[in-house]
């Protein structure tokens, strides 16, 4: 069944429907409920399926397959309120399953992090700095970098982050700790002129 | 000069993360979507895939202990008014007529043989 774009109006209606209203609407496959649904969730399930695969190409099309899926069998989605976590939670499971069977060109690029460096003048460019951040995450295991882009980057709380992962909090915990332990190893003393630099381009 | 200073502590690890990339806009993502969609076999609900079981009760038909007291119960007030009316009814004392009875008992209790010869007179009699 095509997803047309609907009328504006019809989607006007659906606009202030709760995602429990959407849900159902959806199952009943109402396409205006589900393009709102979309519309409302599809920003936040990119930009973590981007951070998660190291800003790969296929982030749309992974950030795609979870709508589908949605789509496919709404009512899958037992409660409403669970609804965000369970995109997450596919979204996220989605990146580890393809990239288990094809490498990214951001964890090939973290095999090589040691070659990032500050051009001729230093840490100038903040994009040389943003670049080295990014390969310093990518460079992480799966896992821990699934916790810190949900509770760093999203501002998710432990508590929420730990349900999309399907984890007790301590354990959650104990992986951002380790994230963050590495992340300081990965940058090492560079990190300090990266924050001059930053200092300096303000 | 900030090799000296140690390892970047959480603040420091705070700010360097604020500075990475962020994911691009994403434009015409509903419309894309909406694309794929087109070709995306839909696996209908399962709430409108299955076919509510209902119940259906069998008749309802008192328990067999039931049955058998009812019948019982009924035997017994039939005898009852059976009893009753023939107690109501002269004819049926007809029906006992030649039969040993109280009164016949009665009659014996007067002829107490006192010897054998008593006996012998008596079995004369019977034969007679």
């Amino acid at each position: 069944m095509a997803l047309r774009p609907s009328p504006d109006l019809a989607q006007n209606h659906w606009q202030s429907a709760s995602d429990a209203v959407l849900l159902e609407a959806s199952s009943r496959r109402i396409e205006a409920a589900f393009v709102v649904l979309v519309g409302r969730y599809q920003r936040q399930i990119y930009r973590v399926v981007w951070r998660i695969s190291g800003g790969h190409a296929d982030s749309e099309d992974i950030a795609q397959e979870t709508f589908l899926r949605l789509w496919s069998n709404p009512l899958q989605v037992r409660e409403a309120k669970a609804l965000k976590g369970w995109l997450l939670r596919v979204a996220s499971n989605m990146v580890m399953d393809r990239y288990r069977r094809k490498p990214t060109q951001g964890l090939e690029a973290a095999e090589h992090i040691a070659d990032l460096g500050p051009g001729p003048d230093g840490w100038t460019a903040m994009a040389q700095v943003a670049q080295a951040i990014d390969a310093a995450v990518i460079a992480l295991p799966e896992r821990q970098r699934i916790a810190l882009a949900l509770v760093h980057f999203e501002q998710m709380t432990n508590i929420a982050a730990a349900e999309v992962m399907d984890l007790s909090v301590d354990a959650l915990e104990s992986l951002l700790a380790r994230a963050r332990r590495k992340l300081k190893e990965i940058l090492g003393p560079q990190g300090r002129e990266m924050l001059v630099a930053m200092e300096n381009n303000k | 000069m900030s090799k000296s200073l140690g390892p970047l502590n959480d603040v420091e690890l705070n700010k360097l993360l604020s500075a990475a990339n962020n994911p691009p806009e994403l434009a015409g993502f509903e419309q894309r979507l909406a694309v794929r969609l087109a070709g995306h076999s839909v696996v209908v609900p399962q709430h409108n895939n299955v076919v509510p079981f209902k119940k259906i009760d069998p008749p309802v038909s008192p328990p067999k202990f039931v049955m058998r007291r009812i019948s019982i119960a009924t035997a017994m007030a039939a005898s009852l008014l059976l009893g009753l009316f023939a107690g109501n009814s002269q004819d049926v004392i007809s029906l006992f007529e030649g039969v040993t009875d109280i009164s016949t008992i009665g009659q014996l209790a007067e002829f107490a043989p006192l010897s054998l010869d008593d006996i012998g007179k008596l079995d004369g009699e019977t034969q007679s």
